[in-house]
């Protein structure tokens, strides 16, 4: 299986290289980090910067990042169903499940690249242009750099597993719709609906979308000099990450398998 | 021979309508067997439950001797299909796309063999978005080429081709049969294709088998079925109408259509001479495939 899937995977990545589309969510990516320049300027003055990739990398990706991955998943399998070439494909010895394997690695491959080109793209800015040394309370060194680059780490590594959770339940929504424009709407539409309502349903803690903002809490809190730990949040948000994607990925399969392909 | 492939009890239903009803067929294995039928008549749909793309309600699909939904795996990588209107990845190259259909095959692959098949070597390097309608038809048997497959499996083939090209084709693809032993399995519109093609041919109307027969039994000359050459077609009809050996007649410009009931066309020229007619030639005809398939429906 695994094999199969790799391949699939590998053509995906080859399929995406070869076009413009690819470029240019990340190409806005980094224009919207431009602009957070001016919107929070960055100076050397001797001031620690940390708040600006504390302001810049979690509205980049929570905003425009998660728009871009839930777009380009969407229209993931939709619009091969649209086009016709998912024909092609699946009558090559690769299973309709290993297909959306294949395709859910290459969301959450989008999610890494979109995620790392935010996350370095506002280090490098700060580093470049203003100080990163360290966060300093009353004159005492709180958190050295080293220990900011850890929980900046550790943030954005916590802020995978809800985005490889968004790609799951994008991808379920572009095996259900075949129209990769109405899937597209669909997966955003659903999400800042469920947005909207988790808080005042009770339902936040189990909607894996809460933890895309629980995840940069403790970096952005040491950046303001408040003693700051990842507490079990950052657990509960790897659990309920998991089980959406599972629960997603293997509807995703189960809708696919139940499909019938002819023209 | 071996059967390739063995429908059992095949079903499609969707909803309140059968599209395939309980067919049961064998394919032997190196044999080129057709798929004829009228619009809606349920042989596209069985063509896709034999390459996985559409589910059985019910019945059984044996390729090479195992089931094709437990080992589909396993029968794909030696199987070949050419769906109706094949669709590619625009912005690709055309060997782009080949490569990447060869990569899911997982068998080393040249690309160029199976071009040069389709006589599509020139435009490798050109994106699919500027290939005509013709050129992506042969693109598509390329791709269901790629892998010299043991089955093909090819719906309307030389849809879009012109003329010249699918006389290659059909040549290529009888040449397949015969001398690499290439299992083709074809469902098309076109009689002629399929009369000078196919080995055996099965007739599906409304979801059902009507019948499966060899092509050659079919198309062979039928002695009781003649064309004569003659003066005065309309006069001689007449007079062969009343004579009770001859089960019909149609009088054409300069020639007469007439079916025997009991008679020879030795019989039947010694009559219209003896009537004193004049007679420039007399042809048995050949049975169509074209004929069968509306006696078949019709039966």
């Amino acid at each position: 299986m695994m094999p199969r899937v790799l391949n699939a995977y590998r053509i995906e990545l080859i399929k995406a290289l070869r076009s413009r589309a690819t470029f240019v969510g990340p190409a806005l990516l980094l224009l919207l980090m431009a602009g957070a320049l001016f919107v929070h300027p960055v100076v050397r003055d001797e001031k620690s910067d940390y708040d600006f990739i504390a302001y810049a990398v979690p509205s980049a990706i929570n905003v425009l990042g998660i728009l871009l991955i839930l777009s380009h998943s969407a229209a993931s399998v939709s619009g091969e169903l649209s086009s016709g070439t998912i024909r092609l494909v699946l009558v090559r010895p690769l299973r309709r499940g290993e297909f959306i394997l294949a395709k859910s690695l290459a969301g959450f491959s989008y999610a890494a690249l979109i995620t790392a080109l935010a996350a370095s793209s506002a280090w490098t800015a700060a580093w470049v242009l203003g100080d990163l040394t360290g966060v300093r309370f009353g004159g005492d060194v709180l958190y050295t750099d080293r220990d900011m680059r850890v929980a900046f780490l550790i943030a954005t590594g916590l802020n995978l597993p809800p985005q490889f959770a968004a790609v799951a339940y994008a991808v379920f929504v572009s095996t259900c719709i075949r129209n990769p424009a109405s899937a597209v709407i669909v997966a955003i539409g659903t999400w800042i609906l469920v947005d909207a309502v988790k808080y005042p349903l009770g339902i936040a803690p189990y909607v894996f979308s809460s933890y895309l903002d629980s995840s940069w809490q403790p970096f952005s809190e040491r950046c303001m000099g408040i003693e700051s730990e990842f507490s079990r949040t950052a657990l509960y948000g790897i659990g309920v990450s998991i089980v959406s994607m599972t629960l997603f990925l293997a509807g995703a399969v189960m809708v696919l398998s139940r499909k019938d392909l002819s023209a | 021979m071996a059967a390739c492939i063995q429908l059992s009890q095949l079903t499609k239903r969707y909803g309140a309508v059968t599209a395939v009803d309980s067919l049961s067929l064998e394919i032997n294995s190196g044999e080129v067997f057709g798929l004829l039928g009228p619009n809606g008549a349920g042989k596209s749909t069985t063509l896709y439950m034999l390459t996985g793309l559409v589910r059985p309600s019910s019945g059984r699909v044996t390729i090479f001797g195992r089931d094709l939904q437990r080992r589909f795996v396993d029968i794909m990588p030696r199987v070949g299909v050419l769906v109706e209107r094949p669709a590619f990845y625009e912005h690709l190259t055309v060997a782009r796309n080949l490569l990447l259909f060869s990569l899911l095959s997982g068998k080393q692959v040249t690309i160029d063999r199976a071009l040069d098949f389709v006589g599509l070597l020139h435009v490798k390097h050109n994106r699919v978005s500027e290939l005509s309608q013709g050129m992506r038809q042969r693109l598509g048997l390329a791709q269901a080429f790629l892998a010299e497959p043991e089955l093909l499996i090819l719906d309307e083939p030389t849809n879009g081709l012109d003329v010249e090209h699918t006389h290659e084709i059909l040549k290529l693809l009888r040449r397949l049969a015969d001398e690499a032993g290439v299992t083709i399995v074809i469902s098309s519109h076109m009689m002629h294709e399929v009369e000078s093609l196919c080995d055996r041919v099965a007739i599906i109307n409304k979801g059902r088998l009507v019948s499966c027969t060899r092509t050659d039994v079919l198309i062979s000359y039928d002695p009781s079925n003649v064309e004569v050459l003659i003066d005065v077609p309309e006069a001689a009809a007449r007079r062969l109408r009343e004579q009770p050996w001859v089960e019909s007649v149609e009088a054409k410009p300069g020639r007469l259509l007439v079916r025997l009931a009991d008679a020879t066309s030795h019989q039947l020229t010694a009559f219209l001479v003896g009537q004193g007619y004049k007679i420039t030639g007399v042809i048995p005809r050949r049975r169509t495939l074209q004929e069968y398939f509306l006696k078949a429906l019709n039966s």
